[in-house]
C-alpha cells in the first residue's frame, strides 16, 4: 500500500498512527472520520489496539468497519474484551477482515512501508498482574484457568514477534504489558487491566515499540522493565482521534541477531 | 460497615454490566451519606446521557452528580519520535 504523497517524510523511520478503546456503535458512527481524511499524509500504518466496540457485535464490528475501513494506510488491529462480550468475536474478525483491516491474535504481519518491513505482532493478551503482585496458577480452577489463560497467550504472542522477518518490530496488545502506563489507574485493579507475561514476552525480543490500550484513566507513555518504549493508546488517555510515533529503524546487527524464525501470518 | 459501600460497588457494576451502559473507565467517588459523584469519558453525548438516566433510574433512592466528558477526537497536531 502506497502513501507516495509523502515526500517530506524522514528516512529510515516508519511513521505509526493508534489509537486504541474508541467502543464504535451506531452513536460515534462518522465522528473518527474528518480525523482520519488527512492520515495517509501524517502516518504510514494505524494501529487499532482494542475494544473497537461496545458490546463485540456484528453490527458494531459493521460500524468499525465503516469508520475506519477504506483508509490510504494499512489498518492492524487486535481485539479487546468488550469485543468478545457477545462471544462473536470470530464474526467480528471476520467483518474487519473483509474491511480490510488486519486483526491480529498472537499473529504476525510484515509491512512493506517505503522498503522497511514493518513487522506487527498482536494479541489481546490478558491480566493477573506484574511483579511482587501478580496471580499465579495455583488453587482452583477457575483461577488456574485465568492465569493460564495469561500465560498460552503471552507465550503465543512472543512466539510471533520474536518469528517476525523484517527490519522493524511493533508489539500490539490491549492489555498492558507494563504498570508504568497504569498510572491514574487503582493501584486495586492492576492485576485485571494487564500482566508481566506480557512484558515478558516483549522484552525477549525488544520490538522498537509496544502499543496497548485498556487503561482508559492511565497514562501515555511507559516502559517494560527491559527498557522497550510502551505507549497506551486508550482514546481517553490521549484525547485525540490517534497519536502518531516516529519510529527509526534499529542498527541491523541488532536486528539479525534476534530475528528468530520466520513466522506463518 | 458502611451501607454505602455496597451501593457504591451496586454502582460500578451497573455502569459495566448494565447492556444500556457498558463502560469500565467510570469511576464511582462517594462524596457523602447517599451522595456520589461519576467522572471519566465516553465517546458520544448520547452515551453520557445515557448513563445519567440508567444510573437515575436504577438508583432513585441516591443523589448520583455526573461529571462524565466526552472524548475529543481531533487530528493530532505532534508527533513524537520515539
Ligand atoms: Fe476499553
Ligand atoms: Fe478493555
Amino acid at each position: 500500500m502506497s502513501t507516495a504523497q509523502n515526500s517530506n517524510r524522514p528516512p529510515n523511520c516508519v511513521r505509526v498512527a493508534a489509537v486504541g478503546d474508541v467502543h464504535i456503535d451506531e452513536d460515534v458512527l462518522g465522528r473518527y472520520r474528518p480525523a482520519l481524511e488527512r492520515i495517509g499524509e501524517k502516518a504510514d500504518v494505524l494501529l487499532l489496539a482494542g475494544d473497537l466496540t461496545r458490546h463485540g457485535t456484528g453490527d458494531e464490528a459493521r460500524c468499525v468497519a465503516t469508520e475506519f475501513g477504506g483508509l490510504p494506510v494499512p489498518v492492524v488491529a487486535v481485539l479487546g474484551n468488550h469485543d468478545y462480550h457477545s462471544d462473536a468475536q470470530e464474526e467480528v474478525t471476520k467483518i474487519l477482515d473483509d474491511a480490510g483491516i488486519i486483526v491480529l491474535e498472537r499473529t504476525g504481519v510484515v509491512l512493506d512501508c517505503f522498503g522497511i518491513r514493518l513487522g506487527i505482532a498482536g494479541a489481546k493478551g490478558f491480566g493477573g498482574g506484574f511483579a511482587g503482585r501478580c496471580a499465579s496458577e495455583f488453587g482452583e480452577p477457575e483461577m488456574k484457568a485465568f492465569i493460564r489463560h495469561t500465560r498460552v497467550v503471552s507465550q503465543e504472542f512472543g512466539a510471533a514477534l520474536a518469528g517476525l522477518d523484517c527490519d522493524m518490530r511493533i508489539a500490539l496488545t490491549h492489555y498492558a504489558p507494563t504498570p508504568d502506563t497504569l498510572l491514574g489507574e487503582p493501584l486495586e485493579i492492576y492485576p485485571f487491566l494487564g500482566s508481566y507475561l506480557l512484558g515478558e514476552a516483549i522484552d525477549a525480543v525488544c520490538p522498537a515499540l509496544a502499543v496497548h490500550g485498556h487503561a482508559h484513566a492511565g497514562t501515555e507513555r511507559g516502559m517494560t522493565p527491559g527498557g522497550v518504549h510502551v505507549r497506551n493508546v486508550a482514546h481517553p488517555v490521549i484525547k485525540q482521534a490517534y497519536s502518531v510515533y516516529q519510529v527509526a529503524v534499529p542498527a541491523r546487527a541488532e536486528e539479525t541477531e534476534k530475528a528468530g524464525e520466520p513466522a506463518g501470518v | 460497615m458502611n451501607p454505602d459501600q455496597y451501593k457504591e460497588s451496586e454502582l460500578q457494576r451497573v455502569l459495566t454490566e448494565d447492556e444500556r451502559v457498558s463502560e469500565q473507565g467510570i469511576r464511582v467517588s462517594h462524596l457523602e451519606e447517599r451522595t456520589f459523584a461519576l467522572s471519566g469519558e465516553v465517546e458520544s453525548q448520547k452515551r453520557k446521557e445515557r448513563i445519567e438516566q440508567v444510573v437515575a433510574e436504577r438508583f432513585p433512592d441516591l443523589t448520583v452528580k455526573s461529571d462524565i466528558g466526552v472524548t475529543r477526537v481531533h487530528e493530532p497536531e505532534e508527533v513524537e519520535e520515539v
